[in-house]
């Protein structure tokens, strides 16, 4: 094993996010201002707060769809924000991301959807593909809905061909961007229990961006609450409820 | 282009030539994906095929009677082929297809893709790695610069064709003397030039297209505007590069 090699591990052991100081503006409004967070294998962090935060920014900031102003994010030992087009792909193919709206490509069935991935970036065979997509279909029980196209589905559905498709490559990060956000409670608890289960039994690092405190409570190991760019708390959502801070008290009190 | 005023005009140029850059240099770098290649040619071209040709069997009739009507008055009706032949080939053909195509592709280039970006499908493509650039604009400015000289040949057609019908119904010409007389001063200068040019005319349609749909802001409103700016920019584009370029065939060719 080279010396890279061993580093990258090492981190990748400790923290499979690592952000500092991480800032970002847009025009005059300060949107996040210097976050710090790190997040382990197998962990679940629930990034809380209100509309407008900065939540999916952060998430979007860590992927690399948006650069930071200032402040580092080190993803699986990566340091995103000095790499390129080219370095970051390499990153982004061990990492998912289940966007808010699902994001389904509107002129693919479920089927080309969730192989979309498989489709650029491994050498699987026709027949190998589809045995992978069946089964990633069947991890988030929409395996009967193969053939149809996301018009077809209803919001539930697509969010979980969503989840289906940022796990074909078998990522070590997930992110989720407001995965029970305009869902029935029902819909909602099986996308929670998916996303829970995920991070259990295929070791993944997951952050969760949400709105909705029961899922927060739910799926996290820890949770961080944002107001205005900054972290208002950080911690078990047990120390969450027995926080002094006003926002915190406020965030608890509006929210149930 | 929507902060106004020279600096907003220079920003957006500065972005649009930036863009074109990266377009090229995806362009001519693996990997490349002929899939979605091919399924835009299909879209732009076979698709726009009975617009274009319909366009084209308008013009020629339209010619037809102009024609007919300008050269009987010098007692010249025996022009009139030669005239049909050589207006559609060295202009009209070419634009009419190239505004045609700006008009149903480019709105949908502007459309699709602004649509795409405002429902994150542009993201979802580069979270999953993949280079949007070069999976949506490269495969559709491609599409567009292979398939305008093709458009434009069967417009070509299509306008002698029914040049001769028109001209026929007024004052009978077999079809075999009527592309003689009108091919006889005609020769591979007068028609390569024009009909290659029209790629020149797919690539602005193309880019165009992409650019403003790539850069859609602001939900379905935005997705309109993205689709009337596409068109209105590409078709403006597409006059201003005639003028140059024909010039420049003449320069070149004489």
């Amino acid at each position: 094993m080279d010396k890279t090699s061993a580093v990258e591990q090492r981190n990748d052991e400790r923290n499979a996010v690592e952000v500092r100081a991480l800032s970002k503006s847009f025009d005059s409004q300060k949107v996040l201002d210097r976050i710090d967070l790190d997040v382990k294998k197998g962990e679940t962090v629930a990034v809380l707060g209100r509309s407008g935060a900065g939540k999916s920014v952060l998430l979007k900031l860590l992927i690399g769809l948006q650069r930071a102003d200032s402040g580092s994010i080190r993803i699986l030992g990566h340091e995103m924000t000095a790499l390129r087009t080219s370095g970051l792909n390499r990153v982004r193919k061990r990492m998912g991301f289940s966007f808010q709206y699902s994001a389904l490509f509107d002129s693919l069935d479920v089927e080309r959807n969730v192989a979309f991935p498989l489709d650029h970036h491994t050498k699987l065979s026709t027949a190998e593909k589809r045995q992978k997509v069946l089964e990633l279909l069947r991890t988030v029980g929409m395996e009967g809905s193969i053939e149809k196209l996301p018009a077809q589905l209803s919001g539930g559905m697509r969010k979980r061909v969503g989840i289906a498709r940022a796990l074909a490559l078998d990522p070590e990060v997930m992110l989720f961007d407001e995965p029970t956000a305009g869902l029935d409670p029902i819909t909602a608890h099986g996308i929670d229990t998916l996303i829970r289960r995920l991070g259990q039994e295929r070791n993944i690092a997951s952050i969760v961006v949400t709105h909705d405190l029961r899922s927060a409570g739910l799926i996290s190991d820890r949770v961080m609450l944002l107001n205005e760019g900054r972290v208002s708390f950080e911690g078990p959502f047990e120390e969450l409820e027995r926080s002094s801070d006003p926002f915190v008290q406020q965030f608890l009190a509006l929210s149930s | 282009m929507e902060s106004r005023g020279l600096v907003g005009f220079l920003r957006w140029f500065g972005e649009l030539t930036f863009f074109v850059l990266n377009v090229f240099r995806a362009t001519i770098t693996p990997p490349f994906h002929f899939g979605e290649l091919l399924r835009q040619m299909y879209e732009i071209g076979v698709r726009s095929l009975p617009l274009v040709v319909l366009a084209g069997a308008a013009i020629g009739v339209v010619l037809s009677l102009h024609s007919r009507d300008s050269l009987v008055r010098f007692g010249a009706t025996s022009l009139v082929p030669v005239l049909i032949v050589m207006s559609v080939i060295k202009e009209t053909g070419p634009i009419i297809t190239a505004l045609i195509v700006s008009g149903r592709v480019g709105a949908g280039i502007g459309a699709e893709l602004g649509s795409m970006r405002v429902t994150e499908q542009i993201d979802a493509i580069e979270a999953s790695a993949v280079d949007p650039v070069r999976l949506l604009a490269v495969t559709r400015v491609t599409a567009c610069i292979l398939m305008l000289p093709l458009l434009t040949i069967f417009a070509n057609f299509s306008a002698i064709v029914m040049g001769w019908i028109a001209n026929t119904v007024v004052d009978y010409i077999s079809f075999t003397r009527y592309i003689d007389s009108g091919f006889r001063v005609v020769n591979f200068s007068d028609l390569l030039p024009s009909t290659f040019r029209t790629a020149a005319f797919g690539a602005i349609i193309g880019v165009i297209g992409c650019f403003q749909g790539m850069r859609t802001k602001g939900g379905t409103e935005g997705v309109g505007r993205s689709a009337t700016s596409s068109v209105v920019l590409s078709s403006l584009f597409v006059i201003i590069a005639d003028v140059l370029l024909v010039r420049i065939i003449q320069i070149i060719w004489g």
